[in-house]
């Protein structure tokens, strides 16, 4: 404590003086009465008034006296002397990597609830006017707070933090750390960290301040996790499973593989001390769904000790066959994989633009078309109005005698198929995006044309009156048909993104929002304004699903990350000199108090005339 | 008008006042031995008697006031009844303590003008008139005066009383009773303040034989008291002091005391049998003659 005016203190003569004027009596009036004796009597008679009024007139003294006091003292100017550090704005990282989760020490907690435990202290002796900003780091750094003088508030914030599945990134976190405290001479940043990243990164100077919350850990984790489509095959997958082993010893570990919630593999693996094993599993079947590994091991960190896959799970392809009945179509499409078939006799023109918009494909087998909307059709033996392509007529048992070079006739061999009957057609000249498929000598038999928004495949023949629904090649057009019109359909795709990482949500443009369903059963709902929604919150290692109107997809996130799941501290913990701004000879400040005696004095003044307005007489 | 009423107009009254009085009896409530019930045991002598009323014969009556007029016709015996018209002896005793000069006009001032004027009737209808004063101790006094020539007299008496001393009604009353020879009408003039025995003083005179009346005198500044603020109060008697600061409560307790007190009084002078009237010096003297002695019953 110093007083920056200490002559001031001379104020304090005063209480001196107030005692004396409090002690003078005032001046009387001689007044000559008859008899005194009924006054005498009557000032008994106030006897019991007068202990309340001595009471107040002591109250009023000492109300008094405190006024001068407070005034006195606070025109001295007294300051309390603080470290700066208290007052200094402080950053606040808590490392939230999937490391902490793992168990601390030889009790039950987390190196989490540790980090947590010591930013609690660090608000408890954050100094009165000093701020603090809580941030996690993770895959990315996420600020919690504003720069807050709040305990409480940031208690609260501190509260609701938890730790995630993401692979830590220390230095994006610090980097954005020291860039808040960019103009602030006297900031500091304070690390919560386990220690357990690269010894080599870069902590940012001398400002950071690390605390290791964590100590030497035992654990095992499924590091890599895959399935994918043996080359060449169609319908024979591998799965891939890596685990290595972070502990000193040699460890054997049950591990397992489940797709849709079946049990593909169970498989013990021998895992050498600080090594990794590997297993590639081939089997055969439908590469289409839900897969999750898993392995058996009591370690200290349990959030690498699963992994998720997402196969083939695309958007299915919808497709709306109109006919009157085709045995041979419908047969294919249901045995196509991820193929969505609806049937239907006939369409009304208005709704065609609707369908379109719905499926990813519309078939026209034979029935009358209207003028197409934009979309993907395949034709058979009809065409709308509004193409460059028109019927003229019939031709019986055309050969084919020629074919194109588009993907879609790709190792069709046509060689034995017949037709009994086409229709001809005529092309307008040059027709921009027309691919001939194959022909005959009278007209063109299949046709693929790619125009403004409409894309489409034409066969001109029906397929009831040739034996091409017999040949090999049937299923292969089909299928080259269907990838040209939609070519995502057939490619195998395995969607896995690491833990933290966003991922894309597209919706068809007339969607108005999206639900996303985490793996803790949570859904989020979020409106869509035309473009596609960029999902943030993947801290969580899982399958998300997120649905729009009748899209469904899944998303695997997972840790499977060799450096996060290494949770023995690597990094350096000691800082390489203190801050200046943490010196103690420069770290006081000087918290001024005349604001609050002045007030107290005010106070104290306002009070004594509460009492001097409502005491009694005095005797 | 007569010389002395002369003399009393130049010291207190005017003439209009003065023939007031004069038309004013005064009467006594009690009849002093007036009332002559036959020669009893003794036989006072009157100026005259007066046929008042008969009453039957009773054994030891005198047989010379048998009316036997009476005893011819109706052959039974009465008595004949005669009323005495002796004087009224009037003793005004008048209060000096120094607490009598407080107010303005002192209340001394205004006993001075009652006295004068209950005086100037008694002398009036031929009444003696004595007069005495009293403190502690029994004062100045003026012997029984008879006839309007001694008005003068008394007027001067009155003037020239002191105004000192303290208040006390025992011993002094005491001895005026001792003193007189013959009952009769006592009007004690006074504040009554600061006099706690005054009621044993009234009965002395009261046992005495004498019709007591007390006129208690109170200066306006002392019923309704102007004081405000820091004061030093002293009693005119006895030099004490009072430090006090007055305020609109203290006057307020002060006067339910003084209210207290006054009806306390009060009813001891009823129980008594004893007169009692309370005026304020703010009330002009001739009104307390001729209104309030009226309502009183001591004028006719």
């Amino acid at each position: 404590m110093q007083l920056d005016q200490p002559l001031a203190l001379l104020a304090l003569l005063s209480l001196p003086a107030i005692v004396a004027l409090f002690s003078l009596r005032p001046r009387r009036r001689d007044v000559v009465l008859s008899t005194t004796s009924l006054w005498r009597e009557a000032l008994r008679e106030r006897q019991r008034g007068l202990g309340l009024q001595r009471l107040l007139r002591n109250l009023s003294l000492a109300l008094l006296l405190l006024a001068a006091l407070a005034l006195s003292v606070g025109l001295a100017d007294p300051r309390r002397l603080t470290r700066a550090g208290a007052q200094a704005d402080t950053v606040v990282v808590l490392d939230a990597s999937a490391s902490m989760q793992a168990r601390a020490g030889g009790g039950g907690g987390t190196r989490f609830a540790l980090a947590r435990q010591e930013a609690a202290d660090l608000i408890d002796e954050l100094g009165s006017g000093a701020r603090m900003l809580l941030m996690t780091s993770g895959r990315y750094p996420v600020l919690r707070s504003a720069f807050e003088s709040d305990r409480a508030a940031l208690r609260k914030v501190l509260s609701e933090l938890r730790p995630t599945d993401e692979a830590g990134r220390p230095r994006a976190a610090l980097t954005l750390a020291l860039s808040l405290l960019r103009d602030r001479d006297n900031g500091r940043v304070v690390f919560l960290t386990d220690a357990a990243f690269d010894a080599d990164v870069n902590l940012g100077g001398a400002r950071i301040e690390l605390r290791n919350v964590g100590g030497p850990g035992r654990n095992l984790a499924i590091t890599r996790f895959d399935l994918r489509p043996e080359v060449g095959s169609e319908d024979r997958f591998q799965v891939l499973l890596t685990v290595r082993n972070y502990t000193g010893e040699p460890v054997e570990v049950p591990a397992a593989v489940e797709l849709n919630r079946n049990r593909l593999f169970e498989r013990r693996m021998r895992v050498p001390p600080g090594g990794r094993r590997t297993l590639v599993l081939p089997f055969r079947g439908k590469a289409a769904g839900r897969a999750r590994a898993s392995i058996d091991f009591d370690d200290d960190l349990a959030a690498d000790n699963e992994a998720f896959a997402v196969m083939g799970m695309d958007e299915p392809l919808r497709v709306l066959l109109l006919t009157e009945g085709n045995f041979y179509l419908e047969s294919l499409f249901k045995a196509m994989p991820n193929v969505e078939v609806v049937t239907r006799s006939e369409v009304r023109p208005e709704r065609l633009r609707r369908h379109a918009s719905r499926y990813d494909l519309i078939v026209f087998d034979r029935l009358p078309a209207p003028a197409l909307p934009p979309g993907r059709y395949l034709l058979i033996d009809t065409l709308p109005p509004g193409l460059p392509i028109t019927q003229a007529g019939r031709v019986t048992r055309p050969l084919i005698v020629g074919r194109g070079t588009s993907a879609i006739m790709r190792d069709v061999d046509l060689a034995g198929v017949k037709i009994d009957e086409a229709s001809r057609v005529s092309i307008e000249r040059e027709t921009p995006g027309l691919q001939r498929l194959f022909w005959s000598a009278e007209t063109e038999l299949a046709l693929a044309l790619l125009q403004d928004d409409v894309r489409l495949v034409y066969l001109g023949f029906d397929l009831s009156r040739s034996n091409l629904p017999l040949q090999a090649a049937f299923p292969l057009l089909v299928r080259r048909s269907l990838s040209w019109l939609r070519p995502r359909e057939t490619r195998f795709t395995s969607t896995q993104i690491p833990a933290g990482e966003p991922f894309s949500i597209d919706v068809p443009a007339n969607q108005a929002d999206v639900i996303v369903r985490t793996p803790a059963g949570d859904g989020l709902i979020f409106e869509l304004g035309g473009a596609p929604l960029e999902f943030e919150a993947t801290s969580e290692a899982g399958i998300y699903r997120y649905t729009a109107g009748a899209v469904h997809r899944y998303i695997a996130v997972n840790l499977t990350d060799e450096d996060e799941s290494n949770i023995n501290a690597r990094a350096s913990l000691v800082s390489a000199e203190p801050s200046p701004a943490l010196a103690p000879e420069e770290s006081q400040v000087a918290l001024a108090f005349w604001s609050y005696l002045a007030g107290l004095a005010l106070l104290a003044l306002g009070l004594e005339w509460v009492v001097w307005c409502t005491r009694p007489s005095r005797a | 008008m007569s010389k002395a009423g002369t003399g009393a107009r130049a010291l207190l009254f005017d003439g209009e006042f003065l023939g007031k009085l004069e038309r004013l009896e005064l009467l006594a409530r009690k009849m002093f031995r007036g009332l002559v019930r036959g020669e009893h045991t003794t036989t006072r002598r009157g100026r005259g008697l007066e046929f008042s009323d008969f009453r039957r014969y009773r054994p030891g009556d005198d047989l010379r006031y048998i009316d036997w007029n009476i005893y011819a016709r109706l052959d039974r015996l009465f008595l004949k009844l005669y009323a005495s018209e002796e004087d009224v002896s009037l003793h005004l005793l008048l209060d000096t303590t120094a607490s009598m000069g407080f107010g303005e006009p002192s209340k001394l001032d205004h006993a001075r003008r009652l006295a004068a004027a209950l005086g100037y009737i008694g002398l009036n209808n031929l009444d003696r008139v004595g007069v005495s004063t009293f403190t502690e101790v029994l004062g100045p006094s003026l012997p029984p005066l008879k006839a309007r020539q001694h008005m003068v007299t008394l007027l001067e008496f009155l003037r020239e009383l002191p105004c000192a001393g303290r208040t006390a009604f025992v011993h002094p009353l005491r001895e005026f009773a001792s003193r007189t020879h013959s009952p009769g009408l006592v009007i004690v003039i006074s504040d009554l303040l600061g006099a706690e025995d005054a009621g044993l003083g009234l009965d002395a005179l009261r046992h005495r034989g004498h019709d007591v009346m007390v006129l208690q005198i109170l200066a306006e500044e002392e019923i309704e008291p102007p004081l405000d603020g820091a004061l030093r109060l002293v009693d005119a008697e006895d030099g004490s002091t009072l430090e006090v600061t007055v305020d609109a409560a203290l006057r307020r307790a002060y006067q339910a005391r003084l209210g207290r007190r006054l009806d306390a009084f009060e009813q001891y002078c009823r129980k008594g049998g004893i007169e009692y009237l309370r005026s304020s010096t703010a009330v002009p003297f001739e009104d307390v003659v001729l209104k309030y002695l009226r309502h009183g019953r001591f004028l006719r």
